[in-house]
């Protein structure tokens, strides 16, 4: 029934759901879309931080790659993404461990896009990320060619 | 100890609340915390709907009040916003009960925004949805002055 429900309705299913285990009847809680529900929220957690990672990324290869193009935009957005990086990490620490997995994967992203704003081959851009997180996070380090 | 890692972790915290759940371990779970998750799953479902909604009032507002900029961008974005309006509450019917108030509310975002961009007088724009939503829904409805 209530798996049922999951599919076809879902927000009479949350709704439903919180009300059953507010009330303590687990055994008509619908359990496993539950659990598929806040392991997909962790998930998001863990995008979000490549995702932001991709950005700071992206600028911090322009601002090296395209010196005649810095400026206050760009800046900010590095100023902006680091500080929301380091807010991220603080409200979920755990996602440190995933750090290494997470800044390749989103350096990939970075390069594709890199390649795409600045015209140039995505071959210009070192093939593994050039620099360790301590390093892009420190709010005194803009890259020079 | 699992309330606290919500406040301190949410990555872990996520991970760790769903493995208790599909190992059946209810009573070590933070149901709480939950109940509470899922529950703002619906909310968010909702305020997409008053989302989607303003969107598209806000597109037919500016359909009614500026005929001389109708056309092809104008008409895809209404049309778009119908189908997935039409999406959202066919994955979530039982939001069709809250609709009268989805309306209302976002109509007055709509309304806002509408003055906002367009430069026309307030008292252009009428201060209560003068549509129903079968007919902002409908495919041949295009809103004259």
């Amino acid at each position: 029934m209530s798996t049922a429900l999951y599919d076809r309705d879902f927000y009479a299913w949350a709704n439903e759901q919180a009300g059953l285990l507010r009330a303590g009847k687990f055994s008509e809680a619908d359990v496993q879309n539950i659990a598929e529900e806040i392991e997909s929220m962790g998930k998001t957690e863990k995008r979000e931080l490549v995702s932001r990672l991709a950005v700071l990324l992206l600028h911090l290869l322009k601002w090296q790659y395209q010196p005649g193009h810095r400026g206050a935009s760009w800046q900010a957005t590095i100023r902006i993404q680091r500080r929301d990086l380091r807010r991220h990490l603080v409200d979920n620490p755990s996602l440190k461990a995933k750090l290494q997995e997470a800044i390749a994967d989103a350096y990939g992203n970075a390069v594709i896009e890199a390649g795409g704003e600045t015209g140039f081959a995505e071959s210009v851009f070192p093939a593994l990320c050039p620099w360790p997180f301590e390093q892009m996070m420190a709010e005194d380090f803009w890259p020079e060619a | 100890m699992s309330t606290a890692l919500y406040e301190q972790d949410f990555y872990a915290w996520a991970n760790e609340q769903a493995g208790l759940l599909r190992a059946g371990k209810l009573s070590e779970a933070d149901i709480a915390h939950i109940a509470e998750e899922i529950e703002s799953m619906g909310k968010t479902e909702k305020r997409e709907l008053v989302s989607r909604l303003a969107v598209l009032m806000l597109h037919l507002l500016k359909w009614q009040v500026q005929p001389e900029r109708r056309g092809a961008s104008l008409e895809a974005t209404i049309a778009v916003q119908r189908d997935d309006l039409a999406d959202h509450l066919n994955d979530n019917p039982s939001l069709k009960a809250q609709l009268p108030q989805a309306v209302a509310s976002a109509y007055r975002k709509a309304g806002l925004t509408a003055y906002g961009e367009t430069n026309l007088p307030k008292d252009v724009f009428p201060i209560t949805c003068p549509w129903s939503f079968l007919q902002m829904m409908d495919e041949g409805f295009w809103p004259e002055a």
